[in-house]
């Protein structure tokens, strides 16, 4: 028989509770037990959403109706255990009081869970779309040549505004004879940013701008 | 693995002490509902008590005879444990807070697939191992197959509290 020793009135011993739930669906045994009933009288109220074991386990328990709870009890062949029981029976009967009285709380909190996940959920559905019509762009802007002001390049380029596009990071690169070019990362919304626009647009800046090229081009 | 139809309905037909074969199941129309009908009848635990609970043990083994027994690569198996797992963590059986004959029948479709899990796999689909390992150690229910073994579970987690 496996013996409770968890504090379940402390937040660190409901959570080794929980982990213990992890794989067994009683506290004891294969059917609902006494040490159910104890764990059960123990917990005050419905265990918080991150210990998905000890609520699942709580609902279960706390599904039986009153009488049946204490027909485990008396079915539990362990007499030390009955025992234990039958000394503090005030107690119980005041835990079962409160029980029953925390039903409405119980399903505020099981609303409010619910509530949460919903919430979860429509934000992951709203987010998807919206994320697979973005691409990450890698553009390489060549300067004519080693005398072109990088600086001025970037600043120019950055001030290329288009609903739905947004600059990220930027480097130099060397290609040689000390000429660099700039490397600038933006993410554009397919639907509203059209690349080629883009380029042209970047093109535009001819005192700078020699050419641009795509070099990477990732779907997000 | 598609799970031959006689393999889940004779254990379920014998704890429902009615051989449960095609020509009874022609009789009554579906699988689901001679299942239904018979376990009213014999097994009245097992049974459905209210309305409720009848719907959703027929969508239950319905489930379990279209989806569950007839997986037939291992990214079936995947999706359904998945589901199955995602089900089981807010419960402790499948309907109500009772062992249904919907357990049961669950229980013989998926005893093949449980019983192939590595370990690595039976720790991702912790909940419904739990499930499962509740329901096996019924006598009843399990009949002659043998007890599929999850204790390693129980090792691996000693483990990881001692690294923690």
């Amino acid at each position: 028989m496996a013996i409770m020793d968890f504090n379940l009135k402390t937040e660190k011993g409901l959570k080794d509770f929980n982990n213990f739930l992890e794989d067994k669906s009683y506290v004891s045994g294969w059917t609902p037990s006494q040490a159910d009933v104890d764990a059960l009288n123990q917990i005050q109220k419905a265990p918080p959403a991150n210990l998905p074991h000890a609520l699942r386990w709580y609902n279960h328990i706390r599904s039986y109706p009153a009488d049946e709870l204490k027909k485990f009890g008396a079915s539990g062949a362990c007499p030390l255990k009955t025992a234990t029981t039958t000394t503090a029976p005030a107690k119980d009967d005041d835990d079962d009081v409160d029980l029953f009285a925390s039903d409405e709380e119980e399903d505020a909190e099981a609303a409010k869970i619910r509530d949460e996940r919903l919430k979860a959920y429509a934000e992951k559905k709203s987010k998807k779309p919206e994320l697979i019509a973005k691409s990450s762009i890698v553009l390489d802007v060549k300067p004519w040549d080693d005398e072109t002001d990088m600086k001025e390049l970037e600043k120019a380029t950055r001030t290329i505004e288009m609903d739905g596009l947004i600059w990220g990071a930027s480097k130099l690169v060397p290609v040689g004879y000390g000429i660099n070019k700039l490397q600038i990362m933006c993410v554009v919304e397919d639907a509203k940013v059209s690349v080629d626009e883009l380029v042209e647009k970047i093109q535009e800046f001819e005192d700078f701008v020699q050419s641009v090229d795509i070099a990477a081009f990732n779907k997000i | 693995m598609v799970v031959p139809p006689h393999q889940y309905l004779k254990p379920v037909g014998s704890l429902l002490k009615v051989p449960l074969d095609k020509s009874n199941i022609i009789n009554n129309c579906s699988v689901t509902s001679s299942i239904i009908k018979t376990v009213e009848k014999s097994q009245p635990t097992l049974g459905p008590l209210d309305n409720i609970e009848t719907s959703k043990m027929q969508q239950w083994i319905e489930y379990s005879i279209v989806y569950a027994a007839n997986i037939d690569c291992s990214q079936d198996s995947h999706t359904i444990l998945k589901e199955l797992d995602d089900t089981l963590s807010i419960t402790t059986y499948l309907i109500a807070s009772r062992p249904t004959i919907a357990d049961v029948l669950l229980y013989h479709v998926l005893v093949n697939i449980l019983a192939s899990l590595g370990n690595s796999d039976k720790e991702s689909y912790m909940n419904v191992c739990r499930w499962f390992d509740n329901i096996q150690q019924n006598k009843l229910f399990r009949q002659s197959n043998k007890l599929v073994n999850f204790t390693i579970n129980y090792l691996s987690r000693i483990a990881n509290i001692k690294v923690d």
